[in-house]
């Protein structure tokens, strides 16, 4: 309970008039005073105001970028409350389509009040929605009660998926059944070369037609459809902004839509996100898998860290072997950059979806000047040079651009 | 009602009230009645209250109309009649030529104990600070 500060105001001038009638023997003044000493107190006096029992309910707590959530909040009163101030304090990336989120109202005493609020959630994240912030006044608004409603739901807002055709794989697979031809030819569906028959082979094998053209007996050789290890790594070192947006927006939407694409070719996905902690995601498939990873991209946030950052931090097992890692990186931090340098050195084969960061920096430009700004161009140019020659296929991702054209440039490059 | 209305029409009314106080003080000067006295009284408490509620809600705010009865009612009606009345209290009060002494002692006891809880809201807010 508070009381306001008019209060005060209201007892100043009280005790001045009163003082000043009493000093200068003028009843006019002594009027003034109790004029505003009288409902001073008799507010004081009157019953301190409730607040109404409130409670809240969230119509989903999982939602796709761009949907909405209808949030309800109940309010009982049991006693009158002429002034109740309602505040929904919504983390910054939602938004309350239509109602303004502030609301005054007055509720009678036993009234029940249930104020609907449409919730919009145009970036993803997980957030805890949410507090309400719940203000009640006295009839002569002297008094104040407050209490802030603690969020109980937790709202996950995935990142949209956009749907990829075409996939870079990686050069080895896994000698587990899976969706994509393996380099070694074996029992499987996809055509792979025609080659003589060798002895104790099955005669179904045999390509009669190419036999009969040739002269000699020809099989088929086909190749058996094998899965792959694909490790998304996902820079939170460095983001370039420009309002709402940044790189790291389209960085975790593409690490969505790349781990469904190959989640669905039955691979086995992985997510290492390099940031203020490393933190990573042993790959694995299925919707599960899935799952763990939108719920791990959701948490990523850009980390601004001067701490030493280095692949030989990256714990063995995560990496598999002849693995694929896809880095997603607007490669702003050298750490990055020498980070997947490290890695390719390792024997893993790297490829780079560099978000680009330019639309997003033309403050910096201003700020920068000409030279200063031409000479970081050319040490990006340089470092991309650095990252080709080491054998590291690299795709540029321009902000307005769908997710698959970088990918299939990356297929195209293999 | 949004807020950023129902603060330009306090902030109306108060500089309407504040006007026509202005134009009757230039008016009368010292030629004011003493009857007049708890009008004046009730009047200056109304201003204050209006140029409070025209710094109160939040500008998005969405303010019922109950809410908006309840405060015209409540902080400009109420407290304005209790004003008037104390006001006039005060006035009879001091009136009664046989009980001066007694409406001195009332007055120099209700200005010590206002003076008093003044002390003790300063002292509070100091050390909450």
């Amino acid at each position: 309970m508070t009381i306001e500060q008019r209060a005060a105001v209201w007892l100043v001038v009280a005790s001045a008039g009163l003082l000043a009638g009493l000093a200068t023997a003028h009843p006019a003044l002594v009027a003034v005073g109790a004029g505003f000493l009288v409902p001073l107190l008799l507010g004081l006096a009157a019953p301190p105001p409730r607040l109404p029992e409130a409670t809240v309910r969230v119509s989903a707590d999982r939602v796709i970028e761009g949907g909405r959530v209808e949030l309800e909040v109940t309010l009982a009163a049991t006693d009158a409350c002429p002034w109740l101030d309602v505040e929904l304090l919504l983390p910054e990336r939602l938004v309350v389509a239509r109602a303004p989120t502030r609301r005054v109202l007055a509720l009678d005493a036993g009234e029940t009040r249930t104020l609907a609020f449409s919730i919009k959630c145009p970036r993803w994240g997980a957030f805890r929605i949410a507090p309400i912030r719940l203000s009640a006044r006295d009839q002569l608004h002297l008094r104040r009660a407050e209490l802030v409603v603690e969020p109980t739901t937790t709202l996950r807002v995935y990142p949209s998926v956009e749907r990829l055709r075409r996939l870079a794989g990686p050069r080895a697979t896994r000698p587990v059944t899976g969706s994509r031809p393996a380099a070694v030819a074996g029992e499987g569906i996809e055509f792979a070369e025609l080659r003589f028959l060798a002895p104790g082979e099955r005669a179904r094998r045999i390509n009669w037609r190419a036999t009969a053209a040739r002269g000699r007996p020809l099989v088929n050789d086909r190749l058996p459809e094998r899965s792959s290890d694909l490790v998304i790594f996902l820079d939170a070192l460095g983001a370039a902004a420009a309002g709402a947006a940044s790189t790291l927006d389209h960085a975790v939407r593409a690490a969505a839509s790349l781990s469904e694409a190959y989640l669905r070719r039955r691979d086995r996905v992985g997510l290492l996100r390099f940031g203020g902690d490393l933190e990573w995601i042993i790959p694995g498939s299925g919707l599960r898998q899935q799952y763990r990873i939108a719920d791990a991209v959701l948490e990523s946030e850009l980390a601004r860290t001067y701490r030493w950052r280095d692949a030989s931090l990256i714990p063995r097992r995560i990496l598999p072997p002849k693995s694929l890692i896809v880095a997603l990186t607007p490669l702003l931090d050298w750490r990055v950059t020498r980070a997947l340098l490290n890695l390719r050195r390792r024997g893993y084969q790297v490829s780079i979806v560099e978000i680009d960061p330019l639309p997003y920096l033309a403050a910096a430009e201003a700020a920068a000047g000409p030279i200063a700004w031409r000479t970081w161009l050319l040490e990006r140019d340089a470092d991309r040079t650095r990252l080709a020659g080491a054998g590291i296929a690299l795709a540029s991702w321009g902000p307005d651009e769908p997710i698959a054209a970088p990918v299939e440039a990356l297929a195209a490059a293999r | 009602m949004s807020g950023r209305r129902f603060r330009r029409a306090a902030a109306g009314a108060a500089l309407g009230l504040g006007a026509v106080l202005g134009a009757l003080a230039a008016l009368y000067r010292e030629d004011a009645p003493i009857g007049s006295i708890p009008l004046f009284a009730a009047a200056v408490l109304i201003l204050g209250e209006l140029v409070s509620l025209s710094r109160g809600p939040a500008p998005d705010a969405a303010v019922e109309r109950p809410a908006v009865t309840a405060v015209v009612m409540g902080r400009l009606l109420v407290a304005a009649l209790l004003a008037f009345a104390g006001a006039t209290v005060a006035l009879l009060a001091a009136a009664v030529p046989a009980r001066h002494g007694f409406a001195s002692g009332l007055l120099g006891a209700a200005a010590a104990a206002a003076l008093f809880l003044l002390v003790a809201v300063v002292a509070r807010r100091g050390g909450e600070a």
